[in-house]
This record gives C-alpha cells, sequence and structure tokens, in this order.
C-alpha cells in the first residue's frame, strides 16, 4: 500500500511536468495546425534561463536584499519572459514564413529551432551567465563550469520545508495554472478568439478576429506555460541538463496526441495517463523502469490507431 | 463619382490564387438599403469577390470603397468592424461552441453587454430554431439550421452591409423558402445587402439590381427587369 501511493505521488508529479509541456503543443496546434517541434527545447530553456536568472541575482546579492518568496516570482517572471520571446521568435521565423508551403516545411524548421536552442544553452550558457554575474555583481557568487554539464536546479520551492511541501507546491502550481488557462480560455475574448481560430480560421476572419494578433498572442501564453513546465521539470528532477528537450518533448508530444492535439484538456489527461503508464510499470513490472518509457509510446500507438481524435477530440463532421 | 448613395463601390478589382488570375476587372455598386444579387454559376469566382470585399483574399489590383471611404488598404478586421458582415454558409460554424456562444463570436465587437443581450433577444425572436438549440454545439445542427446560425450571426451585428454567400446552398426547397423569406423582411428593413447565389430565380424575386459573373469577370449589370429578360435567364439555375 505505502509503494501503491508513493508511486501514485511520482506519477502524479511527472505528469504535472508533462501536462503544461503537452498544453503548448495543443495551444499551437490548434491556431497554426502545425506542430511545434521545439516545445520541449523551449520548456528546457526556461528552465535553464532561471537557473542562469538565478546565480545572476545571488551575485547581485538580491536573495540577501529581497524577500525569498519575491526572488522567485523574479525568476520565474524572467524564464517566462525568455519563453515568450523564444514562442514569439518560433512563430515569426520558423513558423510563418513557411505557412503557405507544404506542411513539412514547418515542422522541419521548427526540429531545426530545437536544435539550435539546445547548442545554443550547450554553448552559450555558461559564458552568458559568467559574463552577466560579473556585470551585476563585480564578483559571480557561483561559477557555472560549462553549459553542456549537468546544471543542479536552485531550490525555489520551500527549500526548508522539506521534500513533500515542494511535491504538493508541483501539483498546486500546475492545478493553478490550467485553471487560470481554463478561464483564460473560456471567459475572456482573447481565449474564445483562440478556440475560433483553433476551430475555423477562415471563419474567424469573417467574423472580424484579428487572427494573426489572436496566434501572437497564443504564442506569448504558450511561451509562459512552457517556461513554468520547464521550472517544474528542474524543481522535480533537480538535475538538468541542455539536451533535455528532444526527450521532454517526445514525451509532451506524445501526450498531447493521447488527448487530440487541439483538446487543451485532453493534453492534461494525456500527459496523466503517460505518466502513470510509466511510473506503475517502472514501479510493479520486474526490470520495469527499463520498460517503462517503450510501454508509455505503446499506448501513444495504440491510440493513434483505434481512436486517433484523441481520448476527449469528439469527431465532428461539417455536412455542407 | 464615387457618390454617397453607394454603401459600397468596388472599382477595377482583380485577384489571382497564386499566378492564376480569378477575378479580372470587376467593378460593382451596391446602393444603400438596396439589395443587390450577384449571380454565376459553380467556380464563376462569388465566393472569391465575397472574400476579397473582405480582404481575405488580397486585391491585386482596383480600389473599394464604403459610403465614399476609401476602404483598399483596411485589414479584414476593420472592414468587419466598419459593418460589413458575411454570412458564407459553406464556411461552416465554430462546431465545438454552443449556437449561442457562436452568436457572440459573431457579436466580437459589441462591447456592450446589455446591447449584446437585446440583440440577441432580437434574433432570437427572428430565428426561433436557434432558440430551440441555444446550448447545443453548433457541429450537430442540420445542413438548415446551420444555414439560419450562419445568417443570424452576420445579422445580429445589425450591419451597414450585409453579403451573403449562397445563402440556399445544400438547402431542401422548403428550407430555401425559409431561407428567402428572412432575406425579404431584411431587405424590408432597409437593409442594404449584396445577395450571391446560383439560383437565380429566387435571387432576383428579392433584389432590386443584378450582376451576372461568369469565369471571374462581370458580364451583366442591370435592372433585374432586365436581367429577367437577359439570355442569362435560358438557365434559370445557373
Ligand atoms: N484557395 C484557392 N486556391 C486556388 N484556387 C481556388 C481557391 N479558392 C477557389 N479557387 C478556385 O477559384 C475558382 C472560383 O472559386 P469560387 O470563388 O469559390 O467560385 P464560386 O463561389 O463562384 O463557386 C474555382 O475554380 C476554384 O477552384
Ligand atoms: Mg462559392
Amino acid at each position: 500500500m505505502e509503494m501503491f501511493a508513493g508511486l501514485l505521488v511520482s506519477a502524479l508529479l511527472l505528469g504535472c511536468t508533462y501536462t503544461l509541456i503537452a498544453v503548448g503543443f495543443s495551444l499551437f496546434f490548434g491556431v497554426m495546425d502545425v506542430v511545434v517541434f521545439c516545445c520541449g527545447d523551449i520548456a528546457i530553456f526556461g528552465a535553464f534561463s532561471i537557473m542562469g536568472a538565478y546565480v545572476v541575482l545571488m551575485s547581485a546579492g538580491l536573495f540577501n536584499t529581497l524577500p525569498f518568496i519575491v526572488c522567485v516570482a523574479l525568476l520565474l517572471l524572467i524564464g517566462a519572459l525568455f519563453c515568450a520571446t523564444l514562442g514569439l521568435v518560433a512563430y515569426r521565423f520558423s513558423i510563418k514564413p513557411f505557412s503557405h508551403s507544404s506542411e513539412l516545411m514547418p515542422l522541419l524548421s521548427t526540429i531545426a529551432l530545437g536544435t539550435v536552442i539546445k547548442e545554443v544553452l550547450g554553448l552559450m550558457f555558461m559564458p552568458a551567465v559568467n559574463a552577466s554575474a560579473s556585470a551585476f555583481g563585480g564578483e559571480a557568487a557561483l561559477k557555472v563550469v560549462s553549459g553542456r554539464n549537468p546544471q543542479g536546479f536552485p531550490e525555489l520551492l520551500f527549500p526548508n520545508g522539506g521534500v513533500n511541501l515542494r511535491y504538493v507546491t508541483i501539483i498546486c502550481v500546475t492545478v493553478l495554472l490550467l485553471l487560470l488557462l481554463f478561464i483564460f480560455l473560456n471567459k475572456t475574448k482573447m481565449g474564445l478568439s483562440m478556440q475560433a481560430v483553433s476551430q475555423n480560421k477562415e471563419l474567424s476572419m469573417m467574423t472580424g478576429i484579428n487572427v494573426s494578433r489572436t496566434i501572437v498572442v497564443t504564442f506569448i501564453i504558450g511561451g509562459v506555460m512552457l517556461a513554468i513546465g520547464g521550472f517544474l521539470v528542474g524543481s522535480y528532477q533537480k538535475i538538468m541538463s541542455f539536451d533535455n528537450g528532444a526527450m521532454y518533448g517526445a514525451k509532451g508530444f506524445s501526450a498531447a496526441v493521447v488527448g487530440g492535439l487541439r483538446n487543451t484538456w485532453g493534453a492534461v489527461i494525456g500527459g496523466m495517463l503517460l505518466a502513470f503508464v510509466e511510473v506503475f510499470v517502472a514501479g510493479y513490472v520486474a526490470n520495469g523502469a527499463a520498460y517503462a518509457g517503450v510501454v508509455a509510446f505503446v499506448v501513444v500507438v495504440i491510440f493513434i490507431i483505434f481512436k486517433p481524435e484523441g481520448i476527449i477530440g469528439e469527431k465532428t463532421v461539417e455536412k455542407v | 463619382m464615387s457618390d454617397e448613395s453607394a454603401i459600397l463601390s468596388i472599382r477595377g478589382l482583380d485577384t489571382s490564387y497564386g499566378r492564376i488570375p480569378m477575378l479580372r476587372d470587376v467593378n460593382i455598386e451596391v446602393l444603400r438599403g438596396q439589395v443587390c444579387c450577384v449571380l454565376g454559376a459553380n467556380g464563376a469566382g462569388k465566393t472569391t469577390l465575397v472574400k476579397a470585399i473582405l480582404n481575405i483574399v488580397k486585391a491585386d489590383k482596383g480600389s473599394m470603397s464604403m459610403s465614399g471611404e476609401d476602404i483598399s488598404t483596411w485589414p479584414t478586421h476593420r472592414r468587419v468592424q466598419a459593418g460589413i458582415a458575411l454570412s458564407a454558409s459553406a464556411a461552416g460554424s465554430f462546431q465545438k461552441m454552443s449556437v449561442d456562444t457562436n452568436l457572440k463570436m459573431g457579436a466580437y465587437y459589441i462591447k456592450d453587454t446589455k446591447l449584446l443581450e437585446e440583440r440577441l433577444a432580437e434574433i432570437y425572436r427572428s430565428f426561433p430554431v436557434l432558440r430551440e438549440r441555444l446550448q447545443q454545439k453548433a457541429g450537430t445542427l442540420s445542413g438548415g439550421e446551420r444555414t439560419m446560425l450562419a445568417i443570424a450571426r452576420a445579422v445580429i451585428n445589425k450591419p451597414r452591409l450585409l453579403i451573403l454567400d449562397e445563402p440556399s446552398l445544400g438547402l431542401a426547397p422548403i428550407m430555401v423558402e425559409e431561407v428567402f423569406n428572412i432575406v425579404k423582411q431584411l431587405a424590408l428593413q432597409q437593409m442594404s445587402i449584396l445577395l450571391v447565389e446560383q439560383n437565380a430565380v429566387k435571387a432576383l424575386s428579392v433584389a432590386s439590381t443584378g450582376y451576372v459573373i461568369q469565369k471571374g469577370a462581370i458580364v451583366f449589370c442591370g435592372s433585374v427587369q432586365d436581367l429577367a429578360k437577359s439570355e442569362f435567364m435560358d438557365n434559370p439555375v445557373m
């Protein structure tokens, strides 16, 4: 029983990290009909910018002058800002220029952008962080050695409160963020426009929705979701590597597919399902850890074959 | 001569799809408070024309003005905001949204919630079929109901110019009758309407001026009386 409870918590936590990345995929796919393959890399970039900003804030002595919670908020804000910008860059330079050519083009160009993001992290993280740390603090409080080494993610969620409090916070942050997204999508004009563009782009234009502005806002919001996703991944795993993006991207994408690519709530369920399968296979099957990832992807394949519209995706075919 | 009596005037409009030219030198004038129809066979370029009026299809050449004001450079949302409403049943609906939300999306630029409620109430009076299906997802409506929704979504704005793109498309004769009764009602209320149709007989019964479009070019322009006598009416369903 104790083992079951432990696995349940692990699965929930892992699900939280997958969920937000899957939501990013599904938001972007909704408005652009394009799988933005660099979502995982954007999230990892968010985690790294938070790590980098942490070192800089330490060097500047802000952690001694400002309340801890304010510093954490500041770090999250910086991460969100970086990822929102990166979301816009992805849209402007690797999706929009190809939106009139074959569907394969934006797919390939976002994969390429993912590689660029990854390599920029590996090559530039150390010099960028050390340079700005010394610019702010005279001497860096912490020196980042190499961007290609795994980095320790700072303990920002109740560092003195023990591991349980941190886990509870990860789950609460995820739930809160999804709740905010739900309210935004259903109660605000911009949120409804995002849904409208996702369901029928041409009709959205005819209705007078400013479609290009809606798309831009979607990429900003998706970027912020990915930043928080990256932050949760870091807080949960504690160690991050610059090339984690591909793995999280694949998991987030799979979760979004299981949920039905266009469906934000499907993405949440898909993320949880994938995490539960992984964790419970690893926990209960002998030598399961080796198979966990494979079994999870088998689940995805089963969904693609038998329920391609996703868990709660409904088939609505409009007759004309 | 862009006089004040024309709500919309289009001059020398050319459009193309890629390198293939579509509309050629189209001139159309819609007079205030009147119904103007554009007749044409399948593929003649009618939908292209209405999309060009909203700048969804870009014009290569030509100019457009609304009540004398040049709108040629305006983006789509600005044209809609200025009072051009397009109802195209072929464009479908927001399938996963309720009928109610679809109508509210149509009323995108009505900010005043009280006004919005009034307009919705009016719409439900004129379209009782929609009132019965308020919370139903638009994707599950029948063809006739969906046409009603498409018209209602445009009419809720009380537009300065209402464009109807083939409202009779794919409907049973009895539904066509019902749709044209609504068009007649709107015409009686002095709404300026550009009616695009293949069904010439029905269109001529409500319009006062008519155009015929063939292969992207206007080949007839005149009163419906003249149009009814012309050789274009030898095949009344175009
Ligand atoms: N997006 C498009 N790209 C290329 N060709 C198009 C496109 N839309 C329409 N066409 C072509 O333009 C012609 C006119 O289409 P359309 O304006 O929809 O005709 P109508 O509404 O009169 O039936 C057709 O031959 C159609 O195939
Ligand atoms: Mg058409």
